[in-house]
C-alpha cells in the first residue's frame, strides 16, 4: 500500500491531467505531430492517434522503393503502408516469382517468417483499396541485411482452394514455417518438399487455428474411464 | 580470446567485436540443400539404421525428437521432429484480451519471458499508435538485458552439463539464480513475469534497485571470468566443441537462422544495433561475432554477450530517466489503486480495462526485437475488437532448429549433443 501511495504522488490526479491543456495548445500539439509524421515519410498516419480508421498508404510520396519495384515488376500488386511498414499485396500466381525477385534482385537476404490469418469471423477488417479480400491471408516477412529494410508480402487465398506455391525453393528456411501454416490453417503449399503436420499429431483431424475449429474439442479421458476417446 | 581473468574489467578483443556489415555485401545466394524432405525407409542392406534421440532425452532441452540415420557412429542425416510441447498458445491468444495477452506470450520462451512480453507489447502499441514514456522504455530495456544475462547463464550451465563439464551446471545456476532473484524483486516472479505490458511496465523499480543491479553486475562478471577460466582454454572442451557443428553464413541465412548462431558465422547482425528499438541507440555496446560458426564459437559468443549485456545494464543504472513508468492513458493502463477509492471515473476505467480490455483499431503489424535466441517477431492482426484476431509469434528457436540438420550431417553421434545444445532451442517457443 505504501508503495501505491508513493506512486500516486508521482503523477497526481491522472484523470484530470488530460483536461489541462487548452484547446489551442492541443491543436498546436496536433499540428506539431503532423509535421513530425510528415518528416519521417508518412508513418502510417499516426497523427490522429485514436482514429479507428488508420489512414491508408499508397500516396505517391509514401511509396517504398522496394515495394515500388515489386509493383512495377508484378502488375496488379497493391502497395499499402501499415503503421509505417511497407506491405505489398501480391497475387498468389506470382508469389514465388516475387520471392525470387526479392532475393536475387533486391538483396532480401532472408525470409524471416511465413504465417497466415483466417478472416472468417472478423468483426471489422482492414480495407485496403484494390485488394479483393478472401478468407485466408498468407503473410511473409522479408528482411534485407545489406539494405537494412523489411518488406511484408500478403497473398489473398480463397477458402475453396486454399493453396499457395511454396517459397522453400527460394528460401529453404521456410520449410518449418509453411508446414506450421499447413498444420494450423490447412493451407497447402504447392511444391513443398515435405508438407506434413509439424506441431499436431499426424492423425489429427482439422486445422486448429481456423476460426471454425472450436477450442476444447477433445474430450478428456481419465485412466479409469472405460469409454474410448 | 581476450583476457578476462582480472574479474572486474573486460577488454573486448577488437577482432571479436568489430562491427561491420561489409560481409553482407559480399554474400552469394546459392541454393542450400537442407532439411526435412520425406524420409524413405532405410535400405535393407543392414549398413545403416534410423534411431530416435528423444523426445525424452535429457540433453534435448525439453521434448525435442531427433531422427538420425546412422552408419555405425556417423550421422548420415538428421531431422528434427517437434510438437511435443504444443499447447496452442496462438489459439489461446485469440481468446484473451490485449491486457491479458502478455500473460500468455510470456510462457512461450520461458527462458527469456520478457522478450516475449516486449514484442507483444510493442506490436499492440504500434496498432494503437501510442508511445510509452522514456522511463518505461528504459525499464524495458534494462529488464530485457537482465533477462538476456539470465538466459545466457542458463545456457552456459546446461551446455556445460551436456558436454560433461558437470561443474558448470552449479556455477551457471549460481549466477543465474542471483539474476532471477533481482528480477523477482523487481517483477514479483522469477519467471513468466507479465511485467512488460501494453502501455508500459506494471510497476516502477523498487528503492535501491541501483545498488542491487551493480552488485549483480559484479557477480555476473566474476562468474563469467570463472567460466572463461574453466572452459575457454580447456583442451578437452576445445576438443569437444571446436570444428563441431559448423554452419556457414549462407546456410544460416537461407535457413532463416538469426541470433547467436548467425553471428557465430561471422555475420554481425544484431537487431539491437541494426534496427534499434527501445533506447538501444543511447547505450554503448558491441555486437559480438565470431568467424568459424562452430560450437566453440557459439560458446565464446554467448559468454561475451553476457558481458555486453552487463555493460548495457550498467548504463541503464546511470542513465535511467525519471518520469512515468507507463502511459497515463486510462483507456490503456489502469489508474493507480488509490484513485479507485476516490474517483468514480477511475473505478469505471479500471473495471472496463480488466473486464473487456481496450479496443484496437483494425490493422496488422509485425514487430521484431532481438531475443537471446535471435529475432523474435510478433505478427498481430486486430479486427477492431478487444481481442486479437490473430496472434503469431515468430519464435527464433523454431527456425534456428532447422540449422541442426546441416550441422549434424557426416558428424559423429556424440557431436549431436553439442550441436543441439549450442543451438539453444527452447521447446516452449518452438512448439508454442
Amino acid at each position: 500500500m505504501a508503495d501505491d501511495d508513493a506512486r500516486e504522488d508521482n503523477h497526481k490526479n491522472p484523470d484530470e491531467r488530460t483536461e489541462e491543456p487548452t484547446e489551442e495548445e492541443e491543436r498546436e500539439h496536433r499540428e506539431e505531430e503532423k509535421e513530425n509524421v510528415a518528416a519521417v515519410g508518412g508513418d502510417g498516419g499516426s497523427a490522429d492517434r485514436r482514429s479507428t480508421s488508420p489512414s491508408l498508404g499508397g500516396r505517391a510520396e509514401d511509396l517504398d522503393e522496394v515495394a515500388a519495384a515489386v509493383v512495377e515488376r508484378f502488375p496488379g500488386t497493391v502497395f499499402h503502408r501499415s503503421h509505417g511498414q511497407p506491405v505489398v499485396y501480391v497475387d498468389r500466381s506470382v508469389w514465388v516469382d516475387m520471392a525470387g525477385f526479392l532475393r536475387d534482385e533486391q538483396h532480401f537476404t532472408q525470409c524471416m517468417d511465413v504465417t497466415a490469418v483466417d478472416h472468417l469471423v472478423d468483426a471489422e477488417r482492414l480495407e485496403v483499396p484494390g485488394v479483393v479480400p478472401e478468407r485466408f491471408e498468407v503473410v511473409a516477412n522479408f528482411l534485407s541485411h545489406p539494405r537494412n529494410r523489411r518488406l511484408r508480402a500478403i497473398c489473398e487465398v480463397p477458402a475453396d482452394a486454399p493453396s499457395v506455391p511454396s517459397v522453400t525453393g527460394v528460401y529453404p528456411g521456410m520449410n518449418f514455417g509453411e508446414r506450421e501454416v499447413f498444420d494450423m490453417l490447412g493451407i497447402a503449399f504447392d511444391g513443398h518438399p515435405d508438407l506434413t503436420r509439424i506441431l499436431m499429431p499426424d492423425d489429427w483431424v482439422g486445422y486448429p487455428l481456423r476460426k471454425d475449429d472450436p477450442p476444447g474439442r477433445v474430450p478428456v479421458t481419465f485412466k479409469e474411464d472405460p469409454s474410448p476417446r | 580470446m581476450s583476457d578476462m581473468r582480472d574479474g572486474k574489467t573486460f577488454v573486448p578483443d577488437p577482432n571479436l567485436t568489430r562491427l561491420t556489415d561489409e560481409r553482407s555485401q559480399e554474400l552469394e545466394h546459392r541454393d542450400v540443400v537442407v532439411t526435412g524432405g520425406p524420409w524413405p525407409e532405410a535400405e535393407e542392406d543392414g549398413e545403416t539404421m534410423i534411431i530416435n534421440m528423444g523426445p525424452q532425452h535429457p540433453s534435448t532441452h525439453g521434448v525435442l525428437r531427433v531422427m538420425m540415420e546412422l552408419d555405425a557412429e556417423t550421422v548420415l542425416r538428421a531431422k528434427a521432429v517437434i510438437g511435443y510441447l504444443h499447447t496452442g498458445m496462438e489459439k489461446t491468444g485469440e481468446e484473451l484480451t490485449y491486457v491479458q495477452g502478455s500473460t500468455n506470450v510470456t510462457r512461450m520462451d520461458y527462458a527469456a519471458p520478457l522478450s516475449n512480453e516486449l514484442v507483444f507489447s510493442l506490436a499492440t502499441e504500434r496498432l494503437l499508435d501510442i508511445d510509452v514514456p522514456p522511463r518505461a522504455t528504459w525499464i524495458r530495456m534494462y529488464l530485457v538485458e537482465l533477462n538476456r544475462i539470465a538466459s545466457h547463464l542458463l545456457w552456459q550451465a546446461t551446455n556445460g552439463l551436456d558436454l560433461g563439464a558437470l561443474s558448470m551446471i552449479v556455477y551457471g545456476w549460481r549466477e543465474r539464480e542471483e539474476t532471477l532473484r533481482l528480477l523477482e524483486k523487481i517483477t514479483g516472479l522469477r519467471m513468466n513475469h507479465n511485467f512488460i505490458r501494453p502501455g508500459g511496465v506494471a510497476a516502477d523499480l523498487h528503492d535501491g534497485w541501483e545498488e542491487d543491479t551493480l552488485a549483480l553486475c559484479d557477480t555476473v562478471v566474476k562468474g563469467a571470468s570463472e567460466y572463461d577460466e574453466l572452459l575457454t582454454g580447456n583442451p578437452i572442451w576445445q576438443e569437444r566443441t571446436a570444428g563441431v557443428g559448423v554452419i556457414t553464413t549462407e546456410q544460416a541465412l537461407a535457413l532463416g537462422v538469426s541470433g547467436p548462431i548467425l553471428r557465430s558465422t561471422g555475420f554481425p547482425w544484431d537487431l539491437r544495433k541494426a534496427q534499434p528499438c527501445l533506447a538501444y541507440d543511447d547505450v554503448d555496446f558491441d555486437v559480438i561475432y565470431t568467424e568459424n560458426g562452430d560450437c566453440y564459437d557459439r560458446y565464446r559468443l554467448r559468454l561475451h554477450e553476457i558481458l555486453e549485456s552487463v555493460k548495457i545494464v550498467r548504463q541503464c543504472v546511470e542513465k535511467m530517466p525519471p518520469g512515468d513508468y507507463r502511459i497515463q492513458d486510462r483507456k490503456v493502463t489502469p489508474p493507480p489503486r488509490a484513485r479507485i477509492d476516490e474517483s468514480m471515473e477511475a473505478l469505471i476505467h479500471h473495471f472496463k480495462l480488466f473486464t473487456e480490455g481496450f479496443k484496437v483499431p483494425p490493422g496488422e503489424t509485425y514487430v521484431a526485437v532481438e531475443s537471446p535466441r535471435g529475432e523474435i517477431g510478433c505478427y498481430l492482426v486486430s479486427d477492431g475488437t478487444g481481442k486479437p484476431s490473430r496472434l503469431h509469434i515468430r519464435g527464433p528457436s523454431f527456425y534456428n532448429l532447422q540449422a541442426m540438420t546441416p550441422m549434424l550431417e557426416e558428424r559423429l553421434i556424440a557431436d549431436a549433443v553439442a550441436v543441439i545444445s549450442t543451438i539453444d532451442p527452447i521447446m516452449g517457443e518452438v512448439d508454442r
